[in-house]
Parts: structure tokens; C-alpha cells; sequence
């Protein structure tokens, strides 16, 4: 009986927890978003400054979660079937965007790429020969090269313990009988990484949308280098309560933004844990 | 010879695997690498395999040095010991998949594979997956897949380790004669005494990373020739101080000896009439029920020895005085051994019946 009481106890703490910190929050954001009518929130949503955001969060968002699932499934791949020297490191190493405060994150790029920066000499001088004008930070690459830093290790932690679960016996196997590298990871290997590689881009995608401190250090330009994120910050900071009611707006595009991803992550959860 | 090593050295950072590793195959042969674990006797088996490459010594296959061969062009068929299907593809699929990639007629794979499933007795389940088999049947699957690109050598890590008791006698039996059927070149490794002796032509003991001794298993069993084999075949009583006991010839400054349950025999005290000259008393300090027999813990004097005795031969208790006879025994010292008959068992001597 006592069991009884004390499970009742956390599913209740369980709930209010959810309800308090998640569903009452997300439900003031549509709350606030609605507040000045549907026709205002419409309008909020499809300025010129959101719809360059939300095409930009996106962009890096693809990129992002195309890059994490290259780097992830060759780290890990190589990790997990081959020994060499480093490997280890490797696996540590790819774990600091996870520790690293995003802020930090983005000044560090800053200080590599700016102007005064150790490759910002290089960029100079190969924009002076080429006459091309690429520029890294205060640009869209600067954004994409941050948001990439953050959520590069999602797909190869998601992959990593499955590959070395499953061991290397089956890949052996089919080198034994002449099989190319290729061919042994395309029918072998890739069937035991396919739902947990969809669920690790999907987390990556879902971070990469909402990254705001790495991306604020990069990115000043409103309207060109702003993602989401950074366009609803500068709504909520502009002070006048239309602003404010339009950031919820936008706000609640990012959340519906993060329903789907959450639903797809779900699909790809059950996917992966009934194979 | 159609398999050899020779001189074959392999580290594994300060760890020898193997140390002047040689061994010479005879084709058509089934041939056990038998040794405790960490012996090296895996080592052996994926360096023929050329899943690890020795840092010195050759190794030759059929007349051939395949050192720099790929593994996929020696010939060979593995079996690894957790089988590694493929878990993703169906029996059939896992069976063609070497033809496949040797780019076989799809009407040739076909019908390869379908000889094989009938061979292994699963006609049916072809497209089965892996995780919808039963141990033994996997077992099998493996061992098809192995053998489905006709390969010149067989190679098994360590075949029965997953499979329970009672399945593991039966697929043990199939697998000799299936092998025997075909007559397919085979090595397998095995760290189980009983399926080395059941199943090899001939066995090959490792320890520590060297051979100890090749031989058929009755020389293995019944002429060990270092003390590792002795001790590590059968299971021996080791006795130091043999010297106590009647009828064997002593061996200088050597103490120590083995002695094999089945040359023990034990009788109701004051029973047995041949031999008197050379009988122990003993006393039973222990009896262990084994089902098909009794294990009988007997102390004489000093020594503590591991007799066997039938089921329904007399029944002793604990505790009880009885008459040991001891046929033979293995002395040994660090490098050698010396099995010594009972010498007051030896027909010359009847004069004592």
C-alpha cells in the first residue's frame, strides 16, 4: 500500500511539473500571441524581417542536420569497426559543443574567422587575389559554421552505442566473403543505424532551429544574418507592445516548428526501439 | 601440407598471442586448436583467416603464401563463434550473400542455395530472419553461409559456445558428418576437452601462446607430452609426493604427479585378492552423485585423489576404509612428463596373485 502512495506521489509531481514548467509557458506564448486578433497575428508573421528569418532557420537548419549526420555516421562508423591510434579522442572530443556554452561557442568562431582573427588575414588576402568578397562572421556562413559546431555531435551519439552494441562480426563476415567497404556498410551496417540516424537528425534539426547564443555572437544584421530566434529577441527588445505581442507571434511559429520535429522524433523513436 | 604456419609471432601491445607458432595441415582433415582461453588459439584462427596479420612468420595455404592475400581471396569459409548473421537479411539471403558478391548467376544462387538449405535441414524457413531461429539452427545457417562460396578451408571460432547441452551433442555429431560428407578441410577452436576429442582428427593444445602438443586424441588423452597437456586433459588429481605410493618406479627429484580418475579403481577393504603388494588403504572423504557415475574423494595418507566408480557397483559411505588400486600414474616436472604403469600390476609379476 505504501508503494502505492509513493507512486501516486511522483506521477502527480511528474504532472505538475509538466503542467507548470511546460504547458502553462507554451500556452501563455499562444495566448500572448493571439491577443491582438488573428488578423494581427497573421500579419506579425509574414513580414518581410520573419519570412528572411524563417527561410534562413531553415537553411541552416538543413545544413546542420545534413553535415551532423555526415560527420556523425563516418566518426562513428570508423570508431566502432576500425582500431587506430586516437580513437578514443575522437569520441571525447566530439562531446565539447555539449559542454560548451554557446556564447562561447560563437566567440570562439569569432576570433577564428573576424577580422582580427587568426584566419582573417587568409580570408583577406584570398578575397583580394580571387576579388570575391567572402565574408564568415556578421554573414549567413558564420551562422550555418556555428549552428553546425553546436549540433554536430547529435547524430553520433545517437549511433555510436547502437554500432557498438551490434559489434563487428557481421561486417567481418561479409569482408570475409569479398564484400566492398561500400557495399558492407550500405546492406549491412546501414539497416541497424537507420531509425536511431533519423532520430539523431531530427534532435540535431530541433537544436539547430532554436540556437540563439552561438548564432547572437555572429550574427548583428537584421533582416539578413537573423534567424528566428534572433528576430523574435529583437521584437521582444524593440519595447512597444505590438512588438512584444509579435515576437509571441513568431514565437509560436518556432513552437509549432518544434511540435513536428517532436512528433517525427517520436515516430522515429518507435521505429528504432521495434527493430 | 594444405594449411601451415611457420615461426608465426603475434603481439598484441605487451600481450604475446603468439610465440614461434608452427603447424602443418593435412587436406581433408577436421582439426581442433584446443587450449584454455587467452591461449591463443583464436589468434590462430584469424590469422589463417587473415582477419589479423602475424608481425613475423608465413603462412600458407595450399602452397601459397597468403600473407598479403585479402582475406576474401584465401578461400576460406569462418564461422565466428556468435555466427554473425546478418540480421537484417533473410536465411536466404544471408547464405547468397557470398555468391552475390562474387557476382554468381542469380539462377546458380538459387539453386546453391537451395542444395545447401537441404543440406542443413531447413528447407522452409528460407525466409526466416535470423532472430525468428533457435541456437542450433542458426548454428546451421552460418555454417551454410560459410560454406556456399565453396571454400577450400573451414574455419570455426569456437562453434557450440552458444548452444545449450543437450542441442550441442547432436549438432556436434551432425557437424563431423556433414564435414566428413563433404570432405572440406577444417579447423576449429574449441576450449571444451570433450568436443576436441569427439570431433578432431587431430588436436592441436595451445597455452600461452605456443603448442604444446599435436597428436590424434587418443595420443593427446593417453600420451600427454608436456605437464600442461597432462593436467589440462581429463580431469587428474595432482599429488605431490607420488613416492609414497606402491609399485611405481621413481623418478629423481621429481614430486610431483598426475593421476586420471579411470586408473583408479577402489574396493571394499580386504576384497581385492590380485595385486596385494601394490594396494593403498584409503578412506572415502567424499562422494559426489554425477548421474551416470559416482565421483569418490579418497585420501591415502598424505594424498587426496579423484576416483570414479559405478553407479551400481558397491555402495560406500563416507567415511568407509577401502582398497585403492592404482594402474598408472603421470610424473612430471616442469618441462617433461613420464607416465609410469603400476609395476606390481605387470604380468611378470602374477607370481604375487
Amino acid at each position: 500500500m505504501k508503494g502505492r502512495y509513493g507512486s501516486t506521489l511522483l506521477i502527480l509531481l511528474a504532472w505538475a511539473f509538466i503542467i507548470s514548467m511546460l504547458l502553462i509557458p507554451m500556452l501563455s506564448v499562444v495566448f500572448q500571441a493571439l491577443s491582438l486578433g488573428w488578423q494581427f497575428y497573421v500579419q506579425s508573421i509574414s513580414t518581410v524581417y520573419v519570412m528572411k528569418s524563417l527561410g534562413l532557420t531553415i537553411l541552416v537548419m538543413v545544413i546542420a542536420m545534413l553535415v551532423s549526420a555526415i560527420f556523425g555516421v563516418a566518426a562513428a562508423f570508423a570508431v566502432s569497426k576500425f582500431d587506430f591510434p586516437g580513437k578514443t579522442l575522437i569520441a571525447t572530443l566530439a562531446d565539447i559543443p555539449f559542454s560548451v556554452s554557446p556564447v562561447i561557442a560563437g566567440l570562439a568562431f569569432l576570433l577564428t574567422f573576424g577580422r582580427l582573427g587568426w584566419l582573417g588575414p587568409y580570408i583577406n588576402q584570398f578575397n583580394a587575389w580571387t576579388g570575391l568578397d567572402i565574408r564568415i562572421v556578421f554573414a549567413i556562413p558564420g551562422v550555418i559554421l556555428v549552428t553546425i559546431f553546436m549540433t554536430m555531435p547529435f547524430v553520433f551519439r545517437e549511433i555510436l552505442p547502437v554500432l557498438l552494441n551490434q559489434g563487428r562480426e557481421e561486417e567481418e563476415a561479409a569482408a570475409l566473403m569479398g564484400a566492398s567497404g561500400w557495399r558492407i556498410f550500405k546492406e549491412i551496417t546501414f539497416p541497424h543505424i537507420k531509425w536511431p540516424l533519423l532520430y539523431g537528425i531530427i534532435l540535431c534539426g530541433a537544436r539547430a532551429m532554436g540556437e540563439f547564443g552561438a548564432v547572437a555572437a555572429v550574427s548583428k544584421a537584421r533582416g539578413s544574418t537573423f534567424t528566428l530566434p534572433l528576430e523574435i529577441d529583437a521584437l521582444y527588445m524593440s519595447g512597444t507592445e505590438s512588438a512584444v505581442v509579435a515576437s509571441f507571434s513568431v514565437s509560436s511559429v518556432l513552437i509549432l516548428l518544434a511540435f513536428i520535429m517532436i512528433g517525427l522524433r517520436t515516430y522515429a523513436a518507435h521505429k528504432a526501439s521495434h527493430r | 601440407m594444405y594449411v601451415s604456419l611457420s615461426n608465426i609471432y603475434k603481439n598484441y601491445g605487451d600481450f604475446q598471442a603468439s610465440k614461434d607458432v608452427s603447424l602443418s595441415i593435412e587436406k581433408g582433415s577436421l582439426v581442433a586448436l584446443l587450449g584454455p582461453s587467452g591461449s591463443g588459439k583464436t589468434t590462430i584462427l584469424r590469422m589463417i583467416a587473415g582477419l589479423e596479420t602475424p608481425d613475423r612468420g608465413d603462412i600458407c595455404i595450399n602452397g601459397t603464401r597468403v600473407n598479403d592475400v585479402a582475406p576474401a581471396d584465401r578461400g576460406i569459409g569462418f564461422l565466428f563463434q556468435s555466427y554473425a548473421l546478418f540480421r537484417y537479411m533473410t536465411v536466404f539471403d544471408n547464405i547468397a550473400f557470398g555468391l552475390t558478391v562474387k557476382k554468381v548467376a542469380k539462377e546458380e544462387i538459387r539453386r546453391r542455395v537451395t542444395e545447401l538449405i537441404e543440406l542443413i535441414g531447413l528447407s522452409g524457413l528460407e525466409d526466416r530472419y535470423p532472430s525468428q531461429l533457435s541456437g542450433g539452427q542458426r548454428q546451421r545457417v552460418a555454417f551454410a553461409r560459410a560454406l556456399a562460396p565453396n571454400p577450400e578451408v573451414l574455419l570455426l571460432d569456437e562453434p557450440f559456445a552458444a548452444i545449450d547441452a543437450k542441442v550441442k551433442e547432436e549438432l556436434r555429431m551432425w557437424l563431423r558428418n556433414t564435414i566428413q560428407q563433404i570432405g572440406i578441410t577444417t579447423i576449429f577452436v574449441t576450449h571444451d576437452q570433450e568436443e576436441a576429442l569427439e570431433m578432431a582428427d587431430q588436436i592441436v593444445v595451445t597455452n600461452k601462446g605456443r603448442i604444446e602438443q599435436v597428436g590424434t586424441p587418443q595420443e593427446i588423452y593417453c600420451n600427454p607430452e608436456t605437464p600442461f597437456v597432462a593436467k589440462f586433459l581429463g580431469k587428474s588429481s595432482v599429488v605431490e609426493g607420488y613416492d609414497v605410493l606402491k609399485g611405481f618406479q621413481k623418478i629423481e627429484n621429481v614430486k610431483e604427479a598426475l593421476i586420471r580418475p579411470e586408473y583408479i579403481s577402489i574396493h571394499p577393504q580386504g576384497s581385492l585378492h590380485r595385486y596385494r603388494s601394490v594396494v593403498e588403504l584409503g578412506h572415502i572423504e567424499h562422494i559426489l552423485f554425477k548421474g551416470n557415475r559416482l565421483e569418490v574423494t579418497l585420501r591415502i595418507g598424505e594424498l587426496v585423489l579423484v576416483a570414479n566408480h559405478t553407479i551400481d557397483g558397491h555402495a560406500f559411505k563416507v567415511g568407509d576404509a577401502v582398497d585403492v588400486l592404482i594402474s598408472r600414474i603421470c610424473i612430471y616436472d616442469e618441462t617433461d612428463t613420464y607416465l609410469v604403469e603400476n609395476e606390481g600390476m605387470n604380468t611378470s609379476s602374477l607370481f604375487y596373485i
